[in-house]
């Protein structure tokens, strides 16, 4: 047997946006195990919840990421919504779905633009993120904000947007759709990235169920997981609604799933603006959740499901609010990914995972 | 138009928590998180576990109540995805758990203080383990 070398990995690397720390047990160049450890930057964001009561609380948990801020205060939102018995209006169902699913198109396209500056093509991470600016700007005109933007309340949509907006909205995204389709190809043909990509840090589906994988992460490996499924909202008056597959499993597979799922954001949005019924978008929330209410709830955040738990305690303080993110869920398949492959391929296996630690340190 | 999941909780003993777990993978459920939370003298864990076919909107937890000084079989056995949540209820909440494949023995997050979302354990730290070390 080689000898045995564990390399520390992080926290800080060129690679990693936030901070994660992998302890890597190689032998030569191969990776034999690796043993993540997080924590660096934890929170204690659902300990807030002592401090915000829960109509508060939903500016709190916009906060816990900034890439998926709108998916994570509509989580709480439905999850609370749930705990009181509350049903919101239909147009502000399709509001929160369309700005959901804008949030997925633009946080893929920081994925692909960080995943092009790992594999050193700088370019491309440019014209990824130029797109992606176009997604903000209509985040921008709609609430004013670009990143955090407060636009989901518990009991709905905060502040109604216009059919005349929601239609330059869908022109905007053709143009940038056709844009798209040449980054994509870039991505998806391009040689010296299939070199880097195809093959590496494979999980069959076999391995991808038995890790509990979420997200593109797993339905790169041909997992059917996609919360979207369940049709809660206006998921439910599309005509039609299949989650991106790829039976490949490899790094490469899971570029191209969240590739797909940006067309398939586009048509969702395309969709629902063209049907979004009239009326109002927010109903009057009033009362506090019973004493030992409880209820759980799910969302398909661009990373995967994440999880909202909430139990009130008869005030207007909830007795307990738990938020599970993707990125925790993912990290027993990372180390799975991991087992095996050459050292340089680490970058891109964590890469392709999408991690978000902000997310998993609420 | 369905605005929402269904939950539905069910309660269970530490000591069932593993055959619990089996029997939802033989279900082909997909094992979903555990969320440690504070009680007056004990901590409770909820189980959640969701139906990979999506035809219900249903998830269901299993609500498991863990009084002081006492430990609770890990279930990565079964789903090893659970270590992450393992090690967390035992970093941040002080629970102990049995067997954990991947355990981290409190070193997962890194925290300035032991067990911060649970004062109790904080007060008493498990290692050392004992009674004379909560006694000193």
């Amino acid at each position: 047997m080689s000898k045995r070398t564990v390399i520390p990995f992080g926290p800080q690397h060129p690679v990693l946006p936030e901070p994660v720390h992998l302890d890597l047990v190689m032998e030569d160049e191969k990776v034999v195990t690796a043993i993540p450890r997080i924590g660096f930057v934890h929170r204690g964001l659902e300990k807030l919840v002592e401090k915000r009561d829960y109509t508060q609380f939903v500016y709190v948990t916009e906060r816990i990421c900034g890439i998926c801020s709108f998916g994570h205060s509509l989580g709480y939102s439905q999850c609370v919504e749930q705990l009181m018995g509350i049903e919101i209006t239909e147009r502000a169902e399709y509001l929160r779905t369309i700005f959901h699913e804008l949030s997925r198109v633009h946080s893929h396209l920081l994925w692909l633009g960080l995943a092009a500056d790992a594999f050193g093509h700088e370019a491309l991470f440019m014209h990824c993120w130029r797109l992606r600016e176009r997604v903000l700007d209509i985040f921008e005109q709609c609430t004013g904000g670009r990143v955090i933007f407060s636009a989901c309340d518990v009991g709905g949509f905060r502040q109604d947007v216009s059919d005349e907006t929601l239609a330059g909205i869908v022109i905007t995204l053709d143009k940038l759709e056709q844009e798209y389709r040449q980054i994509a190809r870039a991505f998806l043909d391009d040689s010296s990235v299939r070199n880097r990509l195809v093959g590496v840090g494979h999980l069959s589906k076999e391995q991808a169920s038995a890790n509990s994988l979420v997200g593109p992460f797993g339905r790169a490996s041909g997992l059917v997981v996609d919360e979207r499924l369940y049709g809660l909202g206006a998921y439910g008056e599309l005509a039609a609604f299949e989650p991106v597959l790829s039976e490949d499993g490899d790094c490469y597979a899971r570029c191209d799933v969240r590739i797909r799922e940006v067309y398939q954001s586009i048509a969702i949005i395309r969709e629902l603006a063209a049907k979004i019924p009239a009326g109002e978008v927010m109903v009057p929330v009033k009362g506090k959740p019973e004493a030992g209410a409880r209820a759980m709830s799910t969302v398909e955040q661009p990373r995967g499901q994440a999880f909202y738990y909430a139990v009130g305690n008869g005030t207007k303080f909830l007795e307990r609010m738990r938020v599970r993110t993707p990125t925790s869920q993912n990290l027993a398949g990372l180390v799975a990914a991991l087992e095996g492959c050459d050292f340089a391929d680490v970058p891109n296996i964590i890469l392709t995972i999408d991690p978000c630690i902000s997310c998993t340190e609420r | 138009m369905r605005h929402h999941q269904t939950s539905t909780f069910t309660e269970a003993e530490a000591s069932q928590v593993v055959a619990i777990a089996s029997a939802y993978k033989e279900r082909g459920w997909e094992f979903s998180q555990i969320c440690a939370t504070t009680l007056e003298d004990s901590v409770e864990l909820l189980y959640a576990y969701c139906d990979p076919s999506y035809t219900a909107t249903g998830l269901e937890g299993v609500r498991v109540n863990v009084p002081d000084g006492t430990s609770v079989p890990s279930i990565t056995g079964v789903y090893p995805a659970a270590f992450v949540f393992e090690n967390e209820s035992h970093d941040l909440f002080g629970v102990s758990f049995e067997d954990i494949n991947i355990d981290f023995g409190g070193e997962f997050y890194t925290v300035a203080v032991a067990y911060p979302m649970n004062p109790r354990a904080a007060a008493c730290p498990a290692e050392p383990q004992g009674e004379e070390a909560c006694n000193e």
